[in-house]
């Protein structure tokens, strides 16, 4: 990702954030109860958490609080970040 | 005992439990149920290890089993094993089940790690503000066990009494609750004080299963109503902030009595990950250590395979010669080759599945796994597929009753059954000698390798095929994302390992063994009889064999099915095959042989090729490797679907739609040839 299109005042999909930047997690764009679950296993609003494994395809892995969740593409654009 | 995946909720139940465990299904779903006793005291103590889940909120079938048997069994303890090296993010379920008002106690966990990683708790404040004991516990090492044993019994006779704190929501979301509440308790009725509160908030929380038993209007009304008063007031969703909320819980009773260093967890870990899912590194890794699985599976699982056979080979030998030699005694034949055969024909794929499942324990308890469906998911996700179905189906090409066992270890029951239906598809091998048999049979030494290849890519492009039609249509509505945790590596446990092998080797023999015994004996009825009277002195042994199968109800129905299969390309005789392959793929070859006479029969047989190439097309030739490529699995994969998929139903709709298929795709081969001229 080239600097131009990282604005960290505006919200962005997860899906964009390259390894290793650590974000807010503002909201969930999700329903089906994806986000209370992703709130059980401690990613919620408020979270910052970090990018540990971003390829451009295929699923994410973040670290929240200590512990390392993977997440598929998807889900990730649906969740919008701002820069901590 | 309930806790979030990975806490070490299983090693704790096995140093509690030792070898006194029993491994069975939730009643109408395919989630194990684990039980265990131990003795404490003068109590026997019986432990029920749940599935893993991160909350109460139901998302996955293994949540739904987990909290309606904490709901509806009414446990008189329940043990919430926490991981202590993650306590914030594991107390989340704990602080559930203290607002669900059941008994509860904490294991601490891996309380060895958290102190290692500079974690100190003041374990007396903690206990008081969370309103339940705690007892810091060491699974792999056993520490522990018995101060939690003594808690839990201390709990269940009533000499502890818990002071349950109040989890408060805020202003907003408490006069919901209250809202919501008022309107249930004129709906129905609530033993227990925490009972209806539980329900508003779950009912506020969107709970799918909740939603379903409360579904009057009313409710439904009030709640939507509260829902929507309070994200307008709070910014939010009301799942939102109650989950924020019991973060907030946690996080005061955590404030004053953890400490701790910044030291992650995870640094090791993320080190050796470093390697293990590098982006170039990572696949060359999987492959390697996939290789090492087969390896181990097959080559070292090969010669007690052997013995096996060799055994009940021997077996079969001193029980004939109690009869007089050349005798016709039915005992003799049931007994040999109905009852022996079949029970040999089970213990025989034991060494494969022991091994296969004890390589698998390792990547699981290793914590590999999850890597794993990291990496293969990019891959299995253009096929509808969740990351780990890559295992089974690798598994699959070596045999596929341990292909589909492997299933458990996908925790998407929508995931499984897909995985489950199409996995026949990949050729096992047992259906390699069919091939290595007919393949030389029908074509040029140059087409051979060629040929063989052709057939496992037909399978696996029908498998991926399959997998996509059944996502798009069946499997269609349950869609769940893509979330799971990347658990620390561990060493996994000897003690773990063999038990994770045991349960899986001893689940195989007693369940699928019945079955495929069972139906192994009506196989051998259906060859076997009726006998043939009359013996004409002129024909050889061999051609007298081959009578004498024609003769049989097998025999029968495949001189009954040669309409059907005439516009396939294939006769009677591929009929009666066709059915003795259903015991066992290989067995199509040994049948060939005695349909064409030419007596023992191996794919090596020279004679039965000619006798094959005489009567049959190359086109006809292929179709036979087609159907017997796609159609009907053996009785074994039936068996195993059934135990598997906790239903016939699914195991019938396997056995019915492969078969309509294999018909289908072959009449097409066969007749688009035939126009073709290639049918010669």
């Amino acid at each position: 990702m080239n600097s131009e299109s990282f604005n960290p005042a505006h919200l962005m999909p997860l899906s964009l954030i390259p390894t290793g930047h650590s974000v807010v997690l503002r909201r969930v764009g999700a329903g089906d109860g994806i986000a209370s679950r992703l709130a059980a296993m401690g990613v919620l609003p408020g979270t910052t958490i970090e990018v540990r494994h971003n390829d451009r395809h295929g699923p994410i892995i973040l670290g929240v609080n200590g512990g390392r969740v993977m997440l598929g593409r998807g889900m990730a654009s649906k969740m919008s970040v701002q820069d901590s | 005992m309930a806790g979030n995946p990975n806490a070490g909720k299983t090693t704790l139940f096995n140093s509690m439990t030792g070898s006194r465990q029993h491994v069975g299904n939730y009643p109408g779903v395919t989630v194990e149920k684990k039980e265990g006793s131990c003795n404490h005291g003068d109590w026997r103590v019986n432990v029920v290890d749940l599935p893993g889940t991160y909350s109460l909120t139901a998302y996955s079938i293994e949540e739904v089993v987990a909290r309606d048997y904490i709901i509806n069994e009414r446990p008189d303890v329940v043990v919430d094993v926490v991981d202590a090296s993650n306590l914030e993010r594991n107390l989340y379920l704990g602080v559930q089940l203290i607002e669900l008002g059941v008994p509860v106690i904490f294991a601490f966990n891996m309380s060895d790690v958290a102190e290692s990683r500079g974690i100190k708790f003041d374990l007396q404040a903690l206990s008081s503000l969370l309103g339940a004991p705690i007892v810091p516990t060491i699974g792999h090492k056993g520490k522990g066990v018995k101060e939690l044993l003594a808690e839990a019994v201390a709990l269940a006779e009533g000499s502890t009494v818990l002071r349950r704190p109040e989890i408060t929501y805020g202003a907003p979301v408490e006069q919901a609750i209250c809202a919501i509440r008022r309107e249930l308790e004129q709906q129905a009725a609530f033993s227990e004080e925490t009972t209806a509160r539980w329900t508003a908030v779950k009912l506020l929380e969107n709970d799918q299963e909740v939603m379903k038993l409360y579904r009057q209007p009313e409710v439904v009304e009030v709640v939507a109503a509260e829902q929507a008063r309070i994200e307008k007031v709070l910014g939010d969703t009301a799942e939102m902030i109650i989950a924020d909320r019991r973060y907030g819980f946690i996080s005061g009773a955590c404030q004053e009595t953890v400490r701790a260093t910044t030291e992650s967890r995870h640094t090791r870990s993320d080190r050796i990950d470093e390697i293990v899912i590098h982006r170039f590194w990572g696949i060359p890794i999987f492959l390697g250590l996939m290789y090492l699985v087969f390896w181990l599976t097959f080559t070292v699982g090969n010669p007690p395979m052997e013995w096996i056979e060799t055994f009940f080979g021997w077996l079969g030998g001193v029980i004939s010669s109690w009869w007089p030699d050349g005798s016709e005694s039915i005992m003799r034949s049931l007994l040999v080759d109905g009852i022996i055969a079949g029970v040999g024909g089970v213990v025989v794929f034991l060494p494969n599945i022991l091994l296969l499942f004890l390589a698998i324990a390792m990547l699981e308890d290793s914590g590999y796994m999850a890597r794993a469906a990291f990496m293969m998911d990019r891959l299995m996700h253009k096929i509808g597929l969740h990351g780990k179905s890559f295992i089974p189906m690798l598994t699959g090409f070596g045999c596929t009753i341990p292909g589909i066992m492997v299933t458990r270890t996908l925790e998407n029951r929508r995931d499984r059954l897909t995985t489950m239906m199409v996995l026949p598809l990949i050729s096992c091998g047992a259906r390699l000698p069919i091939y290595t048999l007919l393949i030389p049979a029908f074509f040029p030494s140059a087409w051979r390798a060629p040929m063989l290849w052709i057939i496992y890519l037909i399978g696996i492009v029908l498998a991926i095929a399959c997998a996509k039609l059944l996502r798009a249509t069946i499997f269609k509505g349950e869609s769940v994302p893509f979330v799971m945790e990347l658990p620390p590596y561990r060493l996994p446990t000897l003690k773990g390992v063999l038990i994770h092998m045991w349960e899986r080797g001893s689940l195989y023999l007693k369940k699928a063994g019945t079955i495929i015994l069972g139906i192994s004996i009506v196989l051998w009825a259906l060859t076997s009889f009726p006998k043939l009277e009359v013996t004409d002195s002129s024909l050889s042994e061999e051609e007298q064999q081959s009578m004498e199968l024609s003769h049989t109800v097998a025999g029968r129905i495949g001189h009954a099915m040669e309409p059907a299969i005439k516009p396939l390309g294939f006769d009677w005789r591929i009929g009666t095959a066709m059915i003795g392959a259903f015991a066992a793929k290989e067995v199509f070859v040994a049948q060939l042989g005695i349909v064409f006479s030419v007596g023992e029969a191996d794919e090596e047989s020279v004679p039965l090729r000619e006798k094959l190439r005489s009567n049959y097309s190359p086109l006809a030739g292929l179709c036979i490797m087609l159907f017997m490529l796609i159609t009907a699995p053996c009785v074994a994969t039936v068996a195993i679907t059934r135990r598997e998929s906790n239903s016939w139903g699914w195991a019938m709709f396997q056995l019915a739609g492969l078969t309509v298929m294999a018909y289908v795709i072959t009449l097409i081969v066969y007749q688009v040839g035939s126009l073709l001229g290639l049918g010669i």
